[in-house]
């Protein structure tokens, strides 16, 4: 690896190149290389179809061009193989656990997870208990979360069950690699990415009780509004807001403008929960779709993903999965999680407050890179006001150890840098379980940041899996 | 089954059966016509071992399609849709309902642990009200009920009945720091404390005997079954009261919602009477 | 997929609306600018006269400059091309991955520029011209036509407001109608037309709201 590392550095000014490092072993033979103009083309590409992550800044809305990282990653098909039937592993386990905590309990009972980490939990909704969705699907799509240590071995950081974003941006750079260099993608054994839209409608498909498929958006100033008419249109369903639907006895439908009404079967979601139905949840949402609940409870419309799933991608019960894995499927998890310490439990919390000084705490409430914190930033008077906070309310924290991981190229201003990276690999549950063979890297801004996060800055890359 | 015996010296013993006569009737004016009105209301009586709904009619005008939905505790609830434009809705139910003395309703199937956990509108802050006092240790106490009925007694000692100083979302803290409130704001105390203190309770709206609105009170969840406390009135819970529908707090079980598109002003006229008839 | 709420009818309508008025106005500033005596172009002062806006400019430049990039100006082109961006931003999915682009170069083209050269502009309506020809491989015949009747009525305004001659404002009523063919909502125009001449509604500017009401 560290001879890679250096070949990647190969010349510099106008007329260079950068060597792509496939991971995993492969390709160790030939020389990948992506010129630097070409670089430049590849963001022209993405500005010209205004590929944008929308932040809020100083109470204003920016619709900012998503910074992209040009410099694919590349994985190796060895190592993918792995990634692959891991991620199906946690994801099957994280849905026989959604079904059970809903009803039986049994993993309650038989004291796997403790029942505080479930019913103290806001994001328990005690709206669908009970509720079987159509096809017994809640992971529809998960996000989850991977970092790769320094020494390779990849790691589960976190699962994002209720409504991952960010394939739609990989998925358009391929594209744009091969507009800009179909040379060099089609001369990589490189997996085809771009059946994405057509993996996740199959997925709508599967779970449809009858009619059409639609994806529902909060609207122009969610972040990622563009992924959300670009899935619409290469899934060739319609993209609505919460008014263009409507709920009139046992079926929703989509109010045509012309006067007749069609009947939806499939909702692709953009909206978290809490906005889904005034009628049951927050009642002044204005997003959302009033009675929907009531159609959804009947089996009548599928909701992807699943409501109620924000309990299974919960930071507390992410320590448990590897125990859920064995528990429902009777196999050692395959993916490892980062090592986690609960200061829940006694033990845990001796660790966590004796090594806060190394350890990374993360309040389970946030997401998004918020409520994050590195003991080793913190001054002794923060430390010790952190360390009370866990005294006081143990349940509300995570410790882990920092996983030093892997940085990636970053082509930066006609340079390559090296930054911090992960993986957000895309899990689709229809009738099977199958892994999108490509992701979404994010990498961290700044040099040395740990911190990846859209919300906070980061940029994204294209993953590159390749088949041999 | 083995509902604890200390407490049948309590007022739950006097009960006996009742025949009422129930008429609730909403009307909702709006100052300008709305349209595409989706609403959800709660118009269905329990029909269990405590209650015999005998007679009953119910209404939504204008006419529309009406379906009917269960919530997760498994009580019935109505929703529909006006498409066109209408300036006003009415709703109501009317009917003859036979209470039979029993008390301490068993659980339902949705775990009872979501009865404790704190949300907006129940929270406590302790700080700074000197009857809480008394409540700071969250020791979850050796008879619950009977410290729940505590509990009742001094929210009716230190807090006024007052209506117009809260409204349909004011937290429990902000009552309490007042010190004034109506049904709904008593309630969300004891609920509060109550959960504070390890004792699942739940808010019910529904009706009290005699004229007026609807009224709202606490069950607590005690040795496996629910018990009726109302805070308002400093009393238990054992005749005299018919529950429209029960949830963790007043917005988890609003009797009336409704989601139109234009901005309107709405007034309310709620007529709600509860009238003891004999047998 | 041939499913078009009201909301997406509406934009589609002020997105067809907007990027004519940008080209339309881009055409007439053109012939203002270039040729002041003969009688395609008008003085700057009657031109603003026609759209109904103060015209206390200090020099014809100032005029150009105001009515190409002041953002404020309903009648600027760069009003007219943001709004017509900020519609297109909605219906990516509608109008095509390929159509929107070619609005947000248009857009980005013009914001790029500071001074009004009308060589420099060119590309602008090169792009403008792309959008109506991408629009053409839309494979929805509704969502043409909805654009299209925005297109149509724009021209039939400010015809209008210009003192076309007739046979134009004839040809833009005849594309109206068989638009509004398409939708299967042409014989409102008849009666919006009545009205109109009796004064009652301003049949270009109301018809989409009286044909769906919101």
């Amino acid at each position: 690896m560290q001879k890679t590392q250096q070949r990647g550095h190969s010349r510099r000014g106008p007329g260079g190149y950068v060597v792509l490092e496939p991971d995993g072993g492969a390709g160790k033979n030939r020389e990948f290389k992506l010129g630097y103009s070409d670089l430049d083309r590849l963001k022209a590409y993405l500005n010209r179809y205004a590929i944008t992550f929308g932040l809020f800044q100083d109470n204003t809305f920016q619709d900012r061009l998503f910074p992209f990282g040009t410099v694919p990653r590349v994985i190796g098909p060895w190592e993918f193989d792995t990634l692959e039937k891991g991620l199906r592993q946690r994801v099957h386990a994280l849905n026989l656990f959604l079904h059970d905590i809903y009803h039986e309990r049994k993993v309650l009972r038989d004291k796997i997870v403790p029942e505080e980490f479930v019913f103290s939990c806001p994001a328990y909704l005690p709206e669908v208990y009970g509720v079987r969705p159509p096809a017994g699907v809640y992971a529809h799509l998960s996000g989850i979360d991977l970092v790769q240590a320094a020494d390779g071995t990849w790691f589960i950081l976190e699962d994002n069950l209720r409504v991952p974003s960010g394939a739609s941006y990989p998925l358009i750079a391929r594209e744009a690699y091969h507009t800009v260099c179909p040379g060099l993608i089609s001369g990589m054994p490189v997996r085809e990415s771009r059946d994405y839209p057509n993996m996740l409608g199959r997925v709508m498909d599967d779970v449809n009780p009858g009619g059409i498929s639609v994806v529902l958006s909060p609207g122009r100033f969610n972040a990622a509004f563009f992924e959300h008419s670009y899935l619409a249109e290469k899934m060739g369903v319609p993209l609505v807001f919460g008014n263009d639907l409507e709920v009139d006895g046992e079926f929703v439908y989509f109010k045509d403008v012309g006067g007749h009404r069609e009947r939806v079967g499939a909702v692709y979601r953009r909206l978290s929960d809490e906005y889904l139905d005034p009628m049951v949840f927050e009642p002044d949402s204005i997003i959302g779709v009033p009675n929907l609940m009531s159609v959804y409870r009947k089996g009548n419309v599928a909701v992807i993903n699943a409501v109620g799933n924000g309990i299974a991608d919960d930071k507390g019960i992410y320590y448990f999965v590897p125990a859920l894995i064995k528990y429902y499927l009777g196999e050692e998890a395959i993916l490892r999680n980062a090592p986690t310490y609960l200061p829940f439990f006694e033990r845990d919390r001796k660790h966590v407050l004796q090594n806060l000084h190394r350890l990374v705490i993360k309040d389970v409430a946030e997401a998004g890179g918020y409520g994050v914190v590195f003991g080793s930033r913190l001054s002794a008077d923060k430390r010790r006001l952190l360390a009370d906070a866990i005294r006081t309310e143990p349940r509300r924290f995570i410790g882990q150890e920092v996983v030093e991981f892997r940085s990636l190229q970053v082509f930066d201003q006609h340079r390559v840098v090296r930054r911090r990276a992960d993986l957000r690999a895309y899990v689709l549950h229809g009738k099977d379980i199958s892994v999108w063979p490509s992701g979404l890297t994010r990498y961290a801004m700044d040099r040395g940041s740990m911190i990846v996060n859209s919300s906070q800055g980061g940029g994204f890359k294209d993953t590159w899996v390749l088949s041999l | 089954m083995s509902s604890s015996p200390q407490f049948t010296d309590l007022e739950y013993e006097r009960s006996a059966d009742g025949v009422y006569k129930l008429n609730y009737d909403v009307r909702a004016e709006m100052d300008a016509p709305i349209r595409n009105h989706a609403w959800c209301l709660r118009l269905s009586l329990p029909d269990d071992d405590f209650f015999e709904v005998e007679a009953l009619s119910r209404y939504v005008e204008p006419e529309c399609t009406t379906s009917t939905g269960f919530d997760y505790l498994g009580q019935e609830y109505s929703y529909g849709l006006v498409r066109e434009d209408h300036s006003v809705f009415r709703y109501g139910l009317s009917a003859t309902i036979r209470q039979h003395s029993s008390y301490g309703r068993r659980p339902d199937a949705v775990p009872i642990q979501i009865f404790l956990r704190s949300d907006r509108l129940t929270e406590l802050d302790h700080k700074g009200v000197g009857w809480l006092d008394a409540f700071q240790s969250p020791e979850k106490p050796k008879d619950p009920l009977e410290w729940s009925i505590g509990a009742m007694h001094e929210i009716t000692q230190n807090m006024i009945y007052l209506t117009g100083t809260t409204n349909y979302s004011t937290p429990a803290g902000d009552a309490v720091s007042q010190g004034s409130g109506v049904c709904q704001d008593f309630a969300h105390i004891l609920i509060g404390l109550c959960r504070a203190h390890g004792v699942p309770a739940r808010y019910v709206n529904g009706f009290f005997v005699g004229e007026g609105e609807t009224h709202a009170w606490v069950e607590v969840f005690v040795d496996g079954r629910w018990y009726g406390l109302d805070p308002t009135h400093n009393r238990l819970v054992v005749q005299d009261y018919v529950p429209l529908a029960r949830g963790r707090n007043a917005e988890d079980c609003s009797l009336n919602r409704g989601v139109w598109s234009s901005v309107v002003q709405q007034h309310l006229r709620i007529s709600a009477s509860l009238v003891e008839v004999g047998e | 997929m041939g499913l078009i709420s009201l909301r997406t009818a509406n934009q589609l309508y002020w997105l067809g609306r907007y990027v004519q008025r940008g080209l339309d106005l881009l055409h007439r500033l053109y012939d203002t600018h270039s040729n002041e005596t003969a009688p395609v172009g008008l003085r700057y002062e009657e031109f603003c006269e026609c759209l109904g806006i103060e015209s206390e400019f200090a020099n014809r430049d100032a005029f150009l400059q105001a009515l190409f990039f002041e953002k404020e100006n309903s009648y600027s082109i760069l009003f007219s091309l943001t709004t017509a961006y900020e519609n297109a931003v909605f219906l990516r999915n509608t109008i095509g991955h390929e159509g929107f682009a070619y609005l947000r170069l248009a857009f980005n083209t013009l914001e790029s520029l500071r001074v009004v050269n009308f060589y420099d502009v060119k590309p602008v309506i090169d792009y403008l011209y792309a959008f109506w020809g991408s629009l053409d491989e839309c494979a929805d015949r509704r969502v043409r036509a909805m654009v299209r009747w925005g297109k149509w009525v724009e021209i039939r305004d400010l015809a209008g407001r210009f003192e076309d001659a007739d046979d134009k404002l004839e040809k833009a009523v005849g594309q109206l109608q068989e638009n509004l063919h398409v939708l299967e909502v042409a014989e409102y125009l008849n009666v919006a037309q009545a009205l109109d001449r009796e004064g009652g509604i301003d049949f270009t500017n109301e018809l989409f709201t009286t044909i769906y009401r919101p």
